[in-house]
């Protein structure tokens, strides 16, 4: 029952999507409504699944040996990224409706771009309900495939050098994790995701140091996706991609997948009991804290709204990374509510950059002086999220700074200490970044002409502001009241789920 | 009851400011609706801040409440005697402002968006003051500072935005600053509760660990509060955003929100590093820092406004001496205790500790009163004159007495003339430096003191120069205004004809504020006396403070003497700087003020802005871009090199690969040979020239291969080979 519901949720989109080759529809109407409708039948399905988890291994397939397997398995943390990603799917497909309608050559292959678009739902959930390191590498290999055509799209030359950019990077990247699934393979129990580990470290005991190099390998290999510094050049050059593209993927699915897999290798793989206190921990750390300051620094020097914002997702992306490394359950809940919270405040972000670029046809910074007074609504939103990226208590922004910061105080690593100094540093430069913005908005000073801007920018209709409230009663809603989240996220760090 | 009245304290501006938003979406028009519901607001405000002190008056309890679960931590409150007071300040000030902003913003086409903000900065520092906890204390410091970022931004001219932003960045660096103190306290102490930090803190240190930690919080802290009070060196975004903001929001900043930056401080102070010298001398030497900073650029300003931000600055400068004064006779009366000195010398002790606790509360106070009444005068003169400029406001205050006497009561107030408010608090907090110079040089030899005899020299007579420079200043504005008349004298009488300067509220206003100046300062024992009592700030020794009943006795010759010394000093300055170097001849019949203070001193400019907008992004943009492009170029270079494409198979237009590769060899020797030799380079064609060869040397060889004689030689070698092969092999 529940591998036949796996195996709906993972197939559901593909299908959709390649009916969506195949079928006429009289009115670009019905063809929204039937990609709505399966995307949100899948979500549906999703949660049900989630509902009825099971922590128990999945065996699929066995390949040779006992080891190698493809295998599903929901325990928290599945439950905790397949459940973001399936809440955040059919809001952000609502959005891309009105989007798509804008962008320039977008009726001729509109139809491919939703097979991608919805495929890459699948392979996504494919990678939270991975059960074991093969199955997860298979689906990650996967993702790269299926999101290579949805940065394509425009088929400019930036969009095909960013693709081939984007795709050296990623294969490139999964070939080191590849490193790291052999030597799994060789020296752990088994490849399952089990919390605490599965190294079997009488075998190891001296190849400590060989497991530590192969474990850095791994981290920066998955690092790619999760834009690592020196490994992020990716991400702002994706950003020619479609903004629904840039938005749920390259701030949220591809990217919270590279962390998501950290995650699965830190914690279930190589075990944080193996990795805390060595050379590792603080190689990866320092560089971790060094991508935090810089995705900020670099943020604040982009001119390029959307390009700006994957700067900041660099940024942020490490903070989930830096909460993973504290090594620590408590560093796991903060690195959880960051990679949820982050999620929630970046996608609203993006979506009112994307709606600031299909009704004001603007790109830059400089050029959005005054438009506030047109916008209000877009931009009211996109303070609120930049607030909550900046962390101001009462927002969900400060909730998930909050447990990074003591889970790194507890924690007692004077480098990961330092680290939330360079948090907070970053969290001025984000203020810089994003108000910078807010405030040209709405105060473009004395002498601005509201009446040179033109008659039709004005706020976008019901299918993107739906998704906007949404996102922006979620932020205040955790940055109230985040109990519960927390409480989940901590039972999962624990282990108990 | 009691309990719940503090959570709406701190609500009910919230609340406003949802029925002021959603009334402004209907009648966005009745602007005189809008000031009325901005003072009903600030008197209910005043009325529920007085109730909560009168409840704790009548003995009902007001305990700490919470709502738990907001933002994680949720918030907590407490109700103390010194939040009491604070509380009905604030929300005091606030009503007194809009009476004032009546007549003020009528005119402003953006007054409903000032009056939104206005509300939930209010909300805010009524949360601060109440706080329980850093957490909360944090959460509205925060929200504070951003909807006051609104105030100085209001008039969206460039200057504004720019001061705007200046005040945002320095608030949002200070916040993440306290909130990395507040995440080092929760670590090292395990509780964010003052109470309790004030417990574990004594625990901590009794048993000797090591505090270091608390000191970086402490620090940390620091940065974020001093630069709400406007302590040195974060003080840089004061002049500007003073002087941008719309009068009553000033007045407010000044009163009010440099209060909470204080508030923070001595919470620091008093909480998490209780007895620690060390900690007071920081705090007393960057008090007087500021203190003579602030009274030094208020002389030389040129601007009414301006000369009125750097006296804030200064009197928050007393106010940091004063808190400073308290940690480092804190820690005095702890060591002498420790050791057992007879009983007389430490009553003697509590007094001189009282003496720093009350006069820093006390100018607190009073420096609130006294700079809403300068401001909003500021405002008046605004209104009627349109600048702040000193040439243009000259002469404006001639003949109106109502006018005169409020700004006269203010300025000899916080100059600290005797008989008026400022006097009583300034001669405390010298008393208590002169008395701990005193008990420093008696005992201090023998204790394990953070402050010398020397040190507190020094201090004492910079406290009585800045006194003097404070009386400079405020001389300054009052010839100006009131002694002097206007260099043109169309604009003197058109100033002396105006008698209608400001409306009814607006004196309303600014009298209301003056009143309490000569009150407190009249009668000290009676009014300013029992006020500080009750706003003891809990110190862990306040029970022994609270047996301790005698009055100080202020019109003594000895503290007198040191009002005396400070006016002095204020005249000399006066004459000197103000009269001598300020004056200087605009015109050949007409002398006007100018600014002398070095503009090259502008920190703000010079030393942030330059290090953050310049510097930084200067090496880190190289280490950037270095880093950036660290991958791309590796990928480039092996592009090129190991993975360069392989050649396209193609026919050659002419000759064979042999004689091509040469050819273009030779054609490249050539030109490098022409490239050296500096000889103009044609073309030789040598690719050609070679195709030419080789088609006629095939061509010949073609004839040769064809001809009889060329069979029959082919055929003699052969024959020749095989002579061989048999002679030989055989």
């Amino acid at each position: 029952m529940i591998f036949g519901l796996i195996l709906t949720v993972i197939l559901l989109p593909f299908v959709g999507g390649l009916l969506l080759q195949v079928l006429k529809f009289k009115e670009k109407k019905y063809k929204q409504l039937y990609i709505f409708s399966y995307v949100l039948v899948n979500t549906m399905l999703t949660y049900v699944l989630l509902s009825q988890g099971t922590t128990n291994l999945i065996r699929v397939i066995n390949f040779a040996g006992e080891k190698l397997d493809f295998s599903f398995k929901i325990d928290g943390m599945s439950m905790v990224f397949a459940g973001l990603v399936a809440t955040l799917w059919p809001l952000a497909t609502l959005y891309s409706f009105p989007y798509m309608e804008h962008e320039h050559n977008g009726r001729v292959h509109e139809n491919i771009f939703y097979m991608f678009y919805t495929a890459t739902y699948g392979v996504t959930l494919g990678i939270a309900m991975s059960g074991n390191m093969l199955t997860m590498y298979c689906f990650y290999e996967l993702l790269t495939l299926v999101t290579v055509p949805l940065v394509m799209h425009t088929l400019t030359r930036e969009a095909v050098h960013a693709s081939r950019q984007y795709f050296y990077y990623s294969l490139g990247g999964a070939a080191f994790a590849f490193i790291g699934l052999i030597f799994l393979l060789v020296y752990g129990d088994s490849l399952a995701f089990t919390y605490g580990g599965v190294l079997n470290l009488s075998q190891s005991q001296d190849k400590r140091d060989l497991l530590l190099f192969i474990y850095v390998l791994a981290f920066m290999g998955f690092g790619v996706k999760a834009a690592v510094c020196p490994f992020n050049a990716w991400l702002p050059q994706a950003g020619v991609a479609p903004t629904p593209v840039t938005a749920l993927l390259h701030a949220v699915a591809v990217v919270k997948s590279g962390a998501f897999a950290i995650m699965r290798l830190t914690y279930y793989s190589f075990g944080t009991d193996f990795l805390r206190g060595t050379w590792a921990q603080y190689l990866l750390l320092a560089i971790v804290v060094f991508t935090i300051f810089y995705g900020s620094s670099m943020a604040v020097k982009e001119t390029h709204i959307k390009r700006r914002l994957a700067f900041s997702t660099i940024s942020n992306l490490s903070y989930i990374l830096f909460g993973v490394l504290v090594m620590t359950p408590l560093g796991l809940v903060g690195a959880l509510c960051h990679m949820v919270f982050h999620g929630v405040m970046k996608i609203c972000s993006f979506f009112c950059a994307g709606a600031m670029i299909t009704q004001a046809h603007v790109n830059y910074v400089h050029e959005l002086n005054g438009m506030a007074k047109r916008m209000p609504k877009v931009f009211a939103v996109f303070t609120v999220s930049s607030l909550a990226l900046m962390g101001v208590p009462g927002l969900c922004g400060f909730v998930s700074k909050w447990h990074l910061a003591k889970a790194a105080f507890a924690s007692g690593n004077l480098l990961a200490v330092a680290g939330v100094g360079v948090l907070l540093v970053s969290a001025l430069l984000t203020a810089i970044y994003m108000l910078s913005i807010v405030i040209r908005a709405y105060f473009p000073g004395n002498a601005f002409d509201y009446a040179a801007l033109h008659e039709e920018i004005q706020d976008p209709d019901w299918r993107m502001m739906l998704p906007f409230f949404l996102f922006v009663a979620a932020m205040v809603v955790f940055g109230i009241y985040s109990g519960p989240f927390v409480e989940f996220f901590a039972r999962v760090a624990a282990g108990l789920i | 009851m009691g309990m719940r009245s503090i959570l709406t304290a701190v609500l009910f501006p919230f609340l406003m400011y949802v029925i002021v938003g959603l009334v402004s979406k209907v009648k966005s028009k009745e602007k005189k609706a809008f000031a009325l519901m901005m003072i009903l607001a600030g008197a209910v405000e005043l009325v529920m801040t007085l109730y909560l002190m009168s409840c704790d008056l009548r003995g009902a309890e007001i305990g700490v409440f919470e709502v738990s679960g907001v933002g994680g931590l949720g918030l907590h409150f407490l109700y103390t005697g010194f939040r009491g007071i604070f509380g009905v300040l604030t929300a005091f000030a606030w009503f007194v402002t809009a009476l004032f902003s009546y007549e003020y913003m009528k005119n402003d086409a953006n007054v409903i968006r000032y009056d939104l903000f206005n509300l939930l900065t209010l909300g805010a520092t009524m949360g601060i003051f109440y706080a329980a906890d850093l957490f909360t204390l944090f959460f509205f410091f925060e929200l504070m500072s951003f909807t006051s970022f609104m105030w100085v931004a209001h008039r969206q001219t460039r200057e504004a935005l720019y001061a705007a932003g200046t005040y945002l960045g320095i608030a949002v660096a200070g916040g993440m600053a306290i909130l990395m103190g507040v995440f080092i306290v929760y670590d090292r102490l395990g509780t964010l509760a003052f109470d309790a930090m004030y417990g574990r803190a004594v625990e901590l240190m009794t048993s000797g660990a090591d505090i270091t930690w608390l000191y970086v919080a402490a620090g940390c802290m620091f940065v974020g509060f001093g630069a709400k009070a406007s302590a040195f060196p974060v003080h840089v975004w004061l002049p500007d955003s003073y002087t941008e903001a719309p009068a009553p929001a000033t007045a407010l900043l000044s009163a009010v929100l440099s209060k909470t930056g204080i508030f923070g401080i001595l919470l620091v102070t008093l909480d998490m590093l209780p007895m620690q010298g060390s900690w007071g001398a920081f705090i007393l030497i960057v008090g007087v820092v500021t203190m003579v900073d602030g009274g030094i650029r208020g002389v030389m300003s040129g601007s009414f406004k301006t000369t009125l931000a750097y006296s804030s600055m200064s009197q928050i400068g007393f106010i940091l001496t004063g808190v400073g004064m308290q940690s480092l006779l804190a820690q005095y009366l702890t060591e002498a205790t420790a050791i057992g000195i007879e009983g007389a010398s430490v009553a003697e002790i509590i007094e001189v500790f009282g003496m720093a606790i009350n006069g820093t509360c006390l100018h607190m106070l009073n420096h609130s009163l006294v700079k809403l009444v300068l401001f909003l005068t500021a405002g008046v003169i605004f209104m009627n004159v349109g600048s702040y400029d000193l040439n243009q406001v000259r002469g404006f205050g001639r003949n109106k007495p109502f006018l005169f006497v409020t700004f006269l009561l203010a300025a000899a107030g916080v100059g600290g003339i005797p008989f008026l408010n400022g006097y009583v608090s300034k001669t405390l907090l010298h008393e208590s430096i002169a008395e701990y110079g005193a008990l420093l040089e008696l005992t201090g030899s023998s204790l394990a003191l953070s402050a010398t005899p020397v040190m507190i020299k020094v201090v004492e007579a910079l406290f009585l120069f800045s006194g003097g420079l404070t009386v400079a200043y405020m001389t300054k504005l009052f010839v100006v205004l009131f002694v002097e008349k206007n260099g043109d004298k169309k604009v003197q009488e058109a100033y002396d004809a105006r008698k209608e300067y400001a409306s009814v509220l607006t004196k309303a206003a600014i009298g209301v504020c003056a009143l309490p100046i000569p009150l407190i300062g009249l009668l000290p024992n009676l009014v300013a006396e029992p006020v500080a009592a009750y706003g003891l700030v809990r110190f862990g020794l306040s029970e022994l403070l609270r047996h301790q009943q005698e009055h100080v006795h202020f019109f003594t010759l000895k503290n007198l003497s040191g009002a005396l010394i400070s006016i002095i000093a204020g005249a000399v300055v006066y004459f000197v700087a103000v009269r001598f170097m300020m004056l200087r001849g605009l015109s050949s019949n007409q002398k006007g003020y100018r600014d002398i203070f070095p503009s090259w001193l502008n920190m703000e400019k010079y030393v942030y802005r330059a290090v953050l907008y310049t510097a930084i992004p200067f090496v880190l943009g190289i280490i950037s871009r270095i880093l950036d492009s660290i991958v791309d170029i590796l990928v480039v270079i092996l592009r090129k090199t190991l993975y360069s494409d392989r050649a396209l198979p193609y026919e050659l237009p002419e000759g064979n690969r042999v004689t091509h590769g040469i050819g273009v060899s030779m054609e490249r020797v050539r030109l490098l040979y022409c490239a050296v030799t500096r000889k103009e380079y044609t073309p030789k064609n040598y690719v050609h020239k070679l195709a030419v060869r080789e088609i006629d040397v095939f061509e010949n060889f073609r004839i040769i291969e064809r001809s009889l004689s060329f069979g029959l030689f082919m055929f003699c070698v052969g024959l020749g080979l095989t002579m061989i092969y048999l002679l030989v092999v055989n």
